[in-house]
């Protein structure tokens, strides 16, 4: 385990874990300073180091105490019952009757080792291990410890622990493995950023998943980096002649200006003037939204700007940034995936054009777009009738006149 | 130890194997064939057959003649794969009371898992017949990429089927077990088995060390398999006689399913020779359809005789061949591993015998693909050792499966957030935290996916539930933690926590096949009647067979008897009598009423034995 354990006299290494051995604490006659460092591990067992850091007795006298204990028998040390022979082979569950002893106390052991976030302590492998030694390892414990292992066998109280313990096993193994070995490995697919809110039916309240990006902005610091970043994002003049008064005056005049700048610099004066008001967290959504939807018409205009001069990937980057600012707006949908599409990316195109005609059935471009995806897709005849739609939609779509004529003359 | 089978429930053909002294084997069913055509039928005089008895009167009853069940089993009747299954198959496919596939067979709607648990169910007796004792335990195969709903269903067919289904298992992993089982135990290998089989593609990759089989990455697509290929020859003999005749074949389901035969045949053929003759004579008559009756002048037959090359059959099925080593390469891709840092390549199910397959597979590994297993067999003897391992105290083998499917729940906007991740090793669990999506909203849906779509109602709906009770505030204010945990014979649940206020609500996901719970037990009682009913048609089988001996012994005793007495004192009508009870034992062996035939038994019994003292008596028993 990690490097840093030191070891005390008579107990063990401090990263060594004790535990309460015996439950009949009253009946043995134990001193006061005894009882009171027992009593310690009666919810469960503790590192040597903990105990002692933690123990209201000096660290020598406390030592002191453990080890009494230990001889006494009345305190197990996890980390060394191989050691000690006789305890060693007394099962820790006498009803687990085809888990044998020494792979009770692996359990124990390691049940207490998951708790950890790092992988090599829970495989209980070095710093310096490589992929393959790793995999050993890991093979090793599966042979012991897989659940099919013990298959329909009695297994007292550790009925439900072996699956969650190797479950995290293989996770610290897979996670290590793939960090060790190289070679690219897909993992989660990443969602988009910001995600768009529920479109379905009243009653379809699902979670938002929470990623670094949003939790971010969901709080929207004031005053700090994240402002500056905000007043940088944004033309209007922080210095508004119109906008004066008190601050909650001010952030509604900025605000119906739609100077989100001016508005943001208001609520913080009213925050600064009344710290306790309820409607604070209200003041700040309604500024972020209107940012929001301010940057989304900003971030639109630089696409159109990018697609003026043929630059496909910045416009789509431009749009895509709108799109996830107001992800209702069916016309910023649209617009990144006809950018998409000249890029080159059909797939991620038809999905986002899909997005639009679901967002705005009856907009002619929309299915335009769609059409023009399926159709770079190969799939004509979903093409048609895409272009077809838009026809219908919007008579003098040249476009789209012009894809179904092509088409015709294909067959 | 109880043997356990291992089953491979096939889409075309199945099979079923065991271990014995630690030695795995393939059964042979009571016809003495190692492979059981998947195939369940009622015969036009209300039979239940299964098996070739049923693949044989496939022709003339194509109505009530199942096949390819698997293809439907555990899917929702709207999917696209049972739509396009019902423009294929000569049986009605009916919806059920919850988008789930019935099929009709005699008038009556049977669920899929009911068709399939009847091949498990001759399965079992060909086993038990076998091994002269009773077996209910099972392991059975799925292929890899099925998904929760699927393989739920196959184990509800397994226990209407009689059987404690102890793990379902997936079907390239079972081929590798099976392969790799003859090798010494501290065999190590990275193994790629490339299953092409009847209804199915599955590819996998293992990296095998001392015993333990670790699946690296799978892959595969339920929709391409050997079935895929027949259809492309039945197309093409379709259209061929369509351009030559004016007749479209597809509207007669009799010639329909002459034709897929000999396309099956054909294609089959075509693995060894370079041509093969398909020749369906009177496959459709024209004046038959005439209003007016034959006038003479309308040929009364048009014949279907074609001859096809390997080149032909190539050309048709390369976008098929092709879509297989591209899901190849993929899973390679996602083991991460290059085609070269393969060691070995296993070739599994009937349709790998093609050579352009086998010619695909090597050029992509740029190595021989190993043969010598049986590719029909290799799948059930896996099973069966993973059964035995199951159980077994001595077996050192152990299988370290991943999920062939992402895990994930449905987030705003309609999206997939995905948990675990596909080829994932099971057992796993994973959790997230989430937020609320709206102001003010106090509870959240939780729905519970699997699949590979970014886009939530692309993917299957395991199940879903409610976590109400949030503290109203803002969007993105409240923090929920959402738990998966999969459990090693596939079993998901999910727990939904609010980090502040501590409720809680979860599910476990199980019985999606598409039956309810209650449908089961009804099914599962009803059947345990039925197999009464079996048992007493196998005791009648027996009894007619022993009925059928006496006859023939007594029809050979009749001469020589009529000859002795002829003239003596025993009246003459003796012999007339015992014509009489030989008549009617004989008639009795046919039909399959027990009481006619026991009866009958004792009379001839009582005959046998009167003429037997005759013989004896008069001293002229001849050798």
């Amino acid at each position: 385990m990690s490097g840093e354990a030191t070891a005390i006299p008579g107990v063990g290494l401090s990263s060594d874990r004790l535990r309460l051995a015996r439950s009949d604490l009253a009946g043995l006659s134990l001193g006061p300073e005894e009882m009171f460092v027992a009593l310690r591990l009666f919810g469960g067992p503790l590192a040597v180091g903990e105990l002692l850091s933690t123990c209201a007795l000096p660290q020598a006298k406390c030592a002191e105490v453990v080890a009494r204990l230990l001889a006494r028998r009345v305190l197990d040390n996890l980390d060394q019952i191989g050691g000690r022979s006789a305890a060693g082979e007394r099962p820790l569950d006498p009803d687990a009757l085809d888990l044998p002893p020494e792979r009770q106390r692996e359990l124990v052991s390691l049940r207490e080792r998951i708790r950890t976030n790092d992988a090599r302590v829970i495989l209980g492998v070095g710093a310096s291990a490589t992929a393959e030694e790793v995999k050993t390892i890991y093979f090793a414990l599966a042979q012991r410890l897989h659940p099919d292992q013990y298959f329909r066998k009695r297994l007292g109280t550790f009925q439900g622990t072996i699956e969650p313990i190797f479950a995290r096993v293989s996770q610290a193994f897979q996670q290590l493995h793939r960090e060790l070995s190289d070679g690219p490995r897909p993992s989660i697919t990443p969602l988009p950023a910001v995600l768009p809110p529920a479109s379905g039916p009243p009653d379809a309240d699902f979670p938002e998943m929470v990623s670094p990006d949003v939790a971010a902005d969901a709080a929207l610091p004031l005053g700090t980096p994240g402002a500056q970043a905000l007043d940088a994002a944004l033309p209007a003049p922080l210095a508004d002649a119109g906008i004066t008064g008190r601050p909650r005056h001010r952030f509604a005049k900025a605000m119906a200006r739609k100077n989100c700048a001016a508005a943001a610099e208001a609520l913080l004066g009213v925050q600064a003037e009344e710290p306790d008001a309820l409607d604070i967290p209200k003041l700040r959504l309604e500024l972020r939204r209107a940012w929001e939807d301010l940057s989304a018409k900003d971030s639109f205009l630089r696409g159109e700007q990018a697609e003026t001069e043929k630059n496909w990937t910045e416009a789509f980057k431009h749009y895509a940034r709108a799109s996830s600012l107001d992800p209702r707006n069916p016309g910023y949908v649209e617009r990144a995936a006809r950018a998409l599409l000249y890029v080159g990316d059909i797939k991620e195109a038809k999905r986002l054009a899909e997005r639009a005609v679901e967002l705005k059935p009856d907009d002619a471009n929309a299915h335009a777009t769609l059409g023009h995806a399926f159709l770079l897709g190969g799939l004509e005849r979903n093409a048609k009738r895409e272009f077809e739609l838009a026809l219908k939609l919007d008579p003098k779509h040249e476009f789209a006149r012009a894809k179904i004529r092509k088409l015709w003359w294909k067959g | 130890m109880e043997p356990v089978l291992g089953i491979d429930l096939g889409t075309t053909n199945s099979v079923v194997a065991i271990v014995k002294n630690g030695v795995p084997h393939v059964i042979q069913n009571r016809s003495g064939y190692k492979l059981t055509p998947s195939v369940v039928a009622l015969a036009q005089n209300g039979k239940q057959l299964v098996g070739s008895m049923a693949r044989r009167q496939a022709v003339t009853n194509p109505k009530n003649t199942i096949y390819a069940a698997k293809r439907l089993i555990g899917r929702k009747y709207a999917s696209k794969e049972v739509q396009l299954a019902r423009d294929l198959v000569p049986y009605e496919i009916v919806a059920g009371e919850h988008d789930d596939v019935r099929v009709l067979i005699g008038g009556q709607a049977l669920s899929v898992p009911e068709l399939s648990a009847v091949i498990l169910a001759e399965l079992k007796r060909d086993a038990e017949a076998y091994l002269g004792q009773a077996v209910t335990k099972a392991v059975i195969t799925v292929p890899a990429h099925f998904n929760d709903a699927q393989r739920q269903a196959t184990k509800d067919a397994g226990r209407i089927a009689g059987l404690d289904v102890l793990r379902i298992i997936n079907e390239p992993t079972s081929a590798a077990l099976a392969y790799l089982g003859a090798k010494p135990p501290d065999h190590a290998c990275r193994l790629v088995v490339f299953d092409l089989g009847g209804g199915t593609f599955d590819v996998s990759v293992l990296d095998v060390v001392a015993g333990v089989y670790r699946v690296m990455a799978t892959g595969g697509d339920t929709f391409l398999g050997g079935q895929d290929f027949d259809n492309r020859v039945v197309e093409w003999l379709v259209f061929g006689f369509a351009k030559d005749h004016q007749v479209d074949l597809r509207k007669d389901r009799m010639a329909m399913q002459r034709v897929r035969d000999a396309a099956e045949k054909a294609k089959c053929d075509l693995s060894d020779a370079q041509e093969a003759q398909i020749n369906l004579p009177f496959i459709f008559s024209p004046a038959a359809t005439l209003a007016g009756g034959f006038d003479g002048k309308t040929p009364a037959a048009v014949h279907l005789m074609r001859s096809m090359s390997r080149a032909k059959l190539e050309e048709l099925t390369q976008d098929l061949i092709e879509r297989a080593l591209q899901i190849t390469e993929r899973t390679l891709a996602e083991a991460g591993l290059s085609p070269s840092k393969v060691s070995d390549v296993l070739l599994v199910g009937g349709q790998s015998r093609m050579p352009k397959v086998q010619d695909a597979v090597r050029s992509l590994f740029g190595r021989e693909p190993l043969r010598g297993v049986n590719p029909d067999e290799v799948v059930a003897l896996g099973a069966a050792i993973q059964g035995n391992a199951l159980l077994s105290e001595t077996s050192k083998m152990l299988l370290l499966d991943v999920t062939p499917l992402s895990l994930g729940i449905t987030v705003a906007g309609g999206y997939s957030a995905v948990l675990i991740p596909k080829n994932t090793t099971v057992p796993t669990s994973a959790s997230h935290t989430f937020s609320t999506v709206r102001d003010y909203q106090t509870s959240v849906k939780i729905m519970v996916l699997q699949g590979e779509d970014q886009r939530a109602e692309e993917n299957e709906l395991l199940g879903e539930f409610l976590l109400s009770g949030l503290r109203s505030a803002m969007r993105g204010e409240v923090a929920i933690d959402v738990t998966f945990s999969l459990s090693a014979d596939g079993i998901v649940s999910v727990q939904a926590r609010d980090q502040e206020t501590g409720g809680e609500a979860s599910i476990t996901v199980a019985a999606s096949s598409g039956l309810t719970p209650a449908e089961l037990k009804r099914i599962i009682d009803e059947q345990r009647d039925n197999l009464l009913e079996l048992r007493q048609a196998d005791e009648t089988r027996l009894k007619a067979d022993e009925l059928r001996g006496l006859a023939a012994d007594l029809e050979r005793l009749l001469p020589d008897v009529h000859a002795l007495i002829a003239g003596s004192e025993f009246g003459p009508d003796a012999i007339a009598k015992a014509e009489r009870t030989h008549q009617r034992g004989v008639a009795a062996a046919r039909g399959n009423d027990l009481g006619v035939i026991v009866s009958a038994i004792e009379a001839i019994e009582i005959t046998l034995q009167l003429f037997r003292g005759i013989l004896a008596k008069l001293g002229a028993v001849r050798p």
